[in-house]
């Protein structure tokens, strides 16, 4: 490592500014890369990473600064331009074609011809050049599957694979493991080590997961408020140094202490079924009390949230909301009875981004604000007001469009918005997914908050630490059933592992 | 879930039944039969190959008109079925009831496989039948234009009305109203490249550009709402005009009715072509100044028998022009109920 | 308390003129160059004549805003229009007393919004397919009704509604009105902004989508109906064909004043703009004698820049 000479940078960008109406995005950015590492790019959701990278693949023109590419100056005007000087970015959405196999999508766009006049595709010398790269690069797919079917992180390893099928100097990943499960991570990671070693290519590697950070960065840097905090050597750099940097003051408690709930059942649900998805869940909640339910992708957890909720329908079992047996044949019912879900992807289904805080805090409460079909815009007005106080959304006011704050203020107006519906029962399912630490702190704030109204949630969760952290009591799904449920502080991330995968011997963690 | 299975099927058939009973229950036309169900008449021999007196029961004539939904075309279909129902050779009507030039096409080319014995076209878009000619030449039926030509040498015979000798003698009656007085004339067509709303046109502005009329000329795309408002548009942007004539009997009554609530009639006379009672009520109310009848009884009758004469390989007069009758205040009690 | 709301009432003003700001300098843009070219615009009748033209299709545009806003495309409406027309027409013809027969041909264009609705809602057809298909449907049945019948010379006390300048500007101040208070101030009118902007997100509020896009799409039959019957007062005729390509006119109309084509985002006010620049571009391009190839062209132009300044906003704004 670092055996170059200095100026020797696969990618050097030097004095980077980019404005943006009302803000400084970046502000003097220099970021290096050398020949052959994986460089770290770490910072808050709103320190600059996807812009200075937007920068670089020619998606933003910036308004100062330079690029080198190689030792030499490049003017990275478009997409294309970032291409054919060996750059290659990786976004968190996948974006490959489900319905064709790994080999034409990894030559989408780019096939061999036999006839670039008569458009004729060399289908023969396409798939030798796909299963050939794959040797290559040690990849072990099956280039004739089709992508739909591969698992998220095969899907990964495609588009990175697909990036290779050009000559790729570097290659920016954004997010990508957010969507992974933890041990498929490491397969990941292995195919990146070892392009790395043998083919000398280099990586950006974003990503909020601080631990990820020494497990395949050999540098890093950080950003906060759009400027370089420092770049470092990963090993010289411990957790703690690192979350300094990044939020710029001392850590703090990332999550809060839970109090007691109170002995009386928010929900109860018997023997709900689903045929295929569910097989006969039972469960409680008290008042004031978060069940965490986690297991790996695929093992139920969405659908538990959904049939309850009533978005989804039921083939057998019984609900109870504050002791009340209740239906809810669609998400209507769910609400008038006091369930709310609060789906994972909060930007397409949380909230209506072009709408403005107020608009999207009335949603669910209009019955209830309106007269004779009339809405009452003056107490609309008047509760809004008061739930941005109350949850202090930080925002110059109610009519401010959704899609101009932050994750976690997004967050909170979700939160506002159930509230106002006068929510008993509210469903997270992924509440901090893609959310920074500071993001999430205030969503845990505002989950001890609903707490005390005398709430109680169920918390549908794939990451382990915030299952055993943020929960009174960790139920483990498998294959739509509950296979295990732990008090607080009972089990270890391992033994949850142990119990979603179903082994109970040689995992490795 | 199960709810809403019931009520997909039962749209489905809502759907269907009003698309069936849409395509073949317009009232006016007692057979409109559509080109499936059209009788198949394979044992009519090749009418060119056969010149000697066809057996007129052995004859099917296929006809397309413009549209059902237009008196003016109901009529030319229904004296055409008559003709033939007189003359004892078979009828099949293919016309749709809103004029659509590739429905029109595809009808004519489905009965074109099962070999009527001729064809008539009364087209919507006479450019469309390039290949539908060649098809009906090599299976050896003749086709017939009625009201509107098609520029194909294959066509047989045309009976039309004869529009620009229509239209000018429409064009000579305007000017010897204005006897003199000069102003500003509106004279519409139909849609763009339609020969008989350009020729209408013609007939108007040439006999009106000769009598010393400032005319200007727009296309009413056959629709009133368009027609309307190029005619108010035009009234306000020049003061002096005095005469809006527009291709089609609706459009002019439409016009009409508008330039009476402007109280502009007193100032502008409105002309339109074709002979419809929405037209003659207009004359008679004084709201229109006059119209031309198109005599499409007499186009009906006279296609048919140019059919069956070729059919039976006696020569036919092509174009057959049929005169309009001109129709003012002096003469609309003839036609009105 | 009252500090506060005053400031926030300030803060909700502004993003509204904002909004209608770009097509309003676009209308009173045109308006002036045609004024200053050609004399004749320059009076109160061609005014009037520029209100009369544009109100039908306003009428039509009104119910049109709210189906665009719930992102229900209707292609029928002008079909709808036509149907309605041959209703009232053949009611009036049968001495159907005038208020009868008016309120005939509205329920009839409500029922062609209502089938429209179940269509999209309980099949799952893409609306533009579904619409496409009642548009002909409807038509069809117009066609059964009134094909090759004479309906002309109505009762005066029917004609008045669409006479003169007011009888139509008066009918367009009532749809505006239905329309305004229905968007801006009842609870179904909210559910219509939440339903186009995420159809998935107001599913979950627990809005029931299924009946209000019902709803939006009656709306729409029904003031694509009064459009109808104004229309056949105005003329004293009623026709089948009339109508065809009109719902082309009335989105075009909806969107050059910048309601959003995808859902979410709209006003009727918008569309009051988004009408009459269509009307005043049409009528002026008669007043300056451009020939009507031209008036074709320059028409189909206003609506790519118009969704194409509706493009860049939406992007500057992401």
């Amino acid at each position: 490592m670092g055996s170059s000479s200095k100026d020797q940078y696969v990618v050097e960008m030097k004095n980077i500014v980019k404005k943006f109406p009302g803000v400084l995005a970046l502000d003097h950015v220099n970021f290096q890369i050398r020949p052959g590492e994986v460089h770290v790019l770490l910072g808050e959701n709103g320190a600059g990473k996807s812009t200075l990278i937007k920068v670089l693949s020619g998606a933003y023109l910036a308004d100062e600064g330079e690029i080198y590419i190689e030792g030499q100056k490049v003017d990275i005007k478009s997409p294309h331009t970032a291409i054919e000087q060996g750059l290659r970015f990786i976004y968190q959405e996948l974006s490959l074609v489900k319905d064709l196999d790994i080999a034409r999508n990894m030559f989408l766009g780019m096939e061999p011809m036999r006839s670039a006049r008569l458009g004729l595709v060399d289908w023969t010398k396409l798939y030798a050049q796909a299963g050939e790269l794959l040797q290559r690069f040690h990849i072990d797919l099956d280039l004739h599957k089709t992508v739909g079917r591969l698992s998220v992180t095969q899907q990964k390893i495609v588009e990175i694979a697909r990036a290779l099928t050009t000559q790729a100097k570097l290659i920016v990943l954004d997010e990508p493991t957010d969507v992974l499960e933890d041990q498929s991570r490491h397969d990941l990671f292995e195919v990146i080590r070892r392009l790395k070693l043998e083919h000398g290519i280099s990586f950006v590697y974003i990503s909020h997961r601080y631990r990820e950070v020494h497990e395949v960065g050999d540098r890093v840097t950080i950003l906060r408020d759009g400027q370089n905090e420092g770049t470092y050597d990963v090993k010289e750099l411990d957790f703690d140094a690192m979350i300094e940097h990044m939020i710029g003051g001392q850590l703090k408690k990332q999550y809060p202490d839970l109090t007691t709930p109170s002995q009386d059942e928010a929900l109860r649900v018997e023997n709900l079924s689903r045929k295929g998805v569910l097989n006969g869940i039972s469960l409680t909640i008290k008042k004031g009390e978060i069940l965490g339910v986690t297991g790996l992708m695929g093992a139920g957890k969405t659908e538990l949230g959904r049939a309850i909720a009533g978005a989804d329908s039921l083939d057998s079992g019984d609900i109870y909301v504050h002791g009340q047996k209740v239906k809810c044949a669609n998400p209507e019912r769910g609400i008038k009875n006091g369930i709310a879900y609060l789906p994972e992807d909060r930007k397409v289904l949380g909230l209506i981004q072009a709408h403005s805080i107020r608009s999207n805090y009335a949603l669910p409460s209009l019955d209830r604000l309106s007269v004779a079909g009339l809405v009452q815009h003056h107490r609309l007005d008047q509760e809004a007001q008061e739930y941005m106080m109350k949850l202090s959304v930080k925002a110059p006011s109610m009519n401010t469009y959704v899609r101009q704050l932050s994750g976690g203020n997004q967050q909170k107006v979700v939160v506002a918005k159930w509230l106002g519906a006068h929510a008993k029962v509210l469903i997270f399912d992924e509440p901090t997914r893609g959310i920074d630490i500071n993001g999430k702190r205030e969503i845990y704030r505002v989950m001890e908050e609903l707490l005390e109204q005398g709430v109680g949630i169920l918390m549908l969760t794939s990451d382990y630490t915030e299952a055993l952290e943020m929960s009174h009591r960790i139920i483990v799904m498998r294959r739509g059933s509950i296979c295990k449920e732990f008090k607080r502080g009972e089990p270890q991330e391992t033994d949850i592992l142990r119990e979603a995968i179903g082994e109970v011997d040689g995992v490795k963690v | 879930m199960k709810h809403s299975r019931v009520w997909q099927a039962v749209l489905a058939c809502v759907i269907l039944a009003s698309l069936v009973l849409s395509s073949c229950a317009a009232p006016a036309t007692p057979t409109p039969a559509p080109a499936t169900k059209a009788p198949v008449a394979t044992t009519a021999p090749v009418a060119t190959a056969a010149p000697t007196a066809a057996n007129p029961a052995s004859i099917t004539i296929a006809y397309s008109g413009y549209a059902t939904s237009n008196d003016y075309w109901n009529g030319l279909g229904k004296a055409a079925a008559a003709e033939a129902a007189a003359k004892g050779v078979k009828f099949v009507d293919l016309t749709t009831e809103t004029q659509d030039a590739s429905a029109q096409k595809q009808a004519i080319d489905t009965v074109i496989t099962q070999k009527p014995s001729a064809i008539i076209i009364g087209s919507v878009d006479p450019n469309v039948f390039k290949d539908t000619i060649a098809k009906a030449k090599a299976a050896g039926i003749p086709i017939l234009a009625a009201d509107t030509a098609i520029d194909d040498p294959y066509i047989s015979a045309l009976v039309q009305t004869d529009n620009l000798a229509t239209a000018q003698a429409l064009g000579d009656y305007i000017c010897k109203l204005l006897n003199g007085a000069k102003g500003t004339a509106l004279v519409m067509a139909g849609t763009v490249g339609h020969q008989t709303g350009d020729a209408r046109q013609k007939g108007v502005a040439d006999k009106l550009a000769a009598c010393g009329e400032n005319v200007i000329k727009q296309y009413g795309d056959w629709d009133e709402n368009k027609s309307v408002q190029i005619s108010t548009d035009t009234m306000t942007a020049n003061p002096d005009l005095n005469v809006i004539f527009a291709p089609f009997d609706p459009g002019a009554a439409a016009v009409a009715s508008l330039v009476k609530q402007k109280g502009m009639t007193s100032k502008i006379m409105v002309f339109g072509i074709d002979g419809l009672p929405v037209m003659f009520k207009a004359i008679k109310a004084g709201d229109s100044v006059a119209t031309m009848k198109q005599d499409n009884v007499r186009i009906g009758t006279e296609t048919v028998d140019d059919a069956i004469a070729i059919l039976n390989g006696q020569p036919v007069k092509t174009p057959d022009l049929i005169p309009g009758i001109l129709i003012d205040k002096t003469n609309v009690g003839k036609y009105l109920p | 308390m009252t500090t506060l709301a005053t400031r926030f009432k300030k803060v909700q003003l502004a993003p509204q003129v904002r909004d209608i700001l770009p097509p309003l300098v676009g209308l009173v843009l045109i308006t002036a160059v045609i004024g200053i070219l050609a004399p004749t615009f320059r009076q109160w009748a061609a005014i009037a004549n520029v209100f009369e033209n544009a109100s039908i299709l306003f009428i039509m545009a009104t119910g049109m805003t709210v189906a665009l806003i719930a992102n229900c495309l209707d292609l029928s409406v002008g079909s709808t229009y036509a149907l309605v027309s041959v209703v009232t027409g053949q009611l009036l013809i049968n001495q159907v007393p005038v208020p009868l027969a008016v309120l005939g041909g509205l329920v009839a264009g409500i029922l062609c919004g209502v089938v429209n609705g179940l269509i999209v809602t309980q099949t799952g057809i893409p609306a533009l397919i579904a619409t496409l298909g009642t548009q002909l449907a409807f038509r069809g049945v117009a066609n059964m009704i009134g094909a090759a019948v004479d309906m002309s010379r109505f009762p005066p006390e029917f004609d008045i509604l669409g006479s003169g300048t007011w009888g139509p500007v008066i009918n367009c101040i009532i749809a505006f009105g239905v329309v305004w208070f229905f968007l801006n101030k009842t609870k179904l009118g909210f559910h219509a902004f939440a339903i186009g902007g995420n159809e998935e997100v107001a599913r979950l509020a627990g809005i029931p989508v299924n009946r209000n896009k019902i709803i939006y799409y009656a709306i729409c039959g029904l003031m694509a109906g009064l459009a109808g019957i104004v229309y056949t007062a105005r003329v004293d005729m009623a026709a089948v064909n009339r109508g065809q390509g009109m719902e082309l006119w009335a989105i075009a109309g909806v969107v050059v004043g910048g309601t959003s084509l995808v859902g979410g985002v709209g006003s009727v006010v918008k569309t009051i703009i988004g009408v009459l620049i269509i009307s005043v571009l049409q009528a002026g391009m008669i007043h300056l004698h451009v020939p009507s190839f031209w008036q074709q062209v320059a028409t189909g132009a206003l609506i790519i820049v118009a969704v194409w300044l509706d493009f860049l906003q939406r992007k500057t704004r992401a």
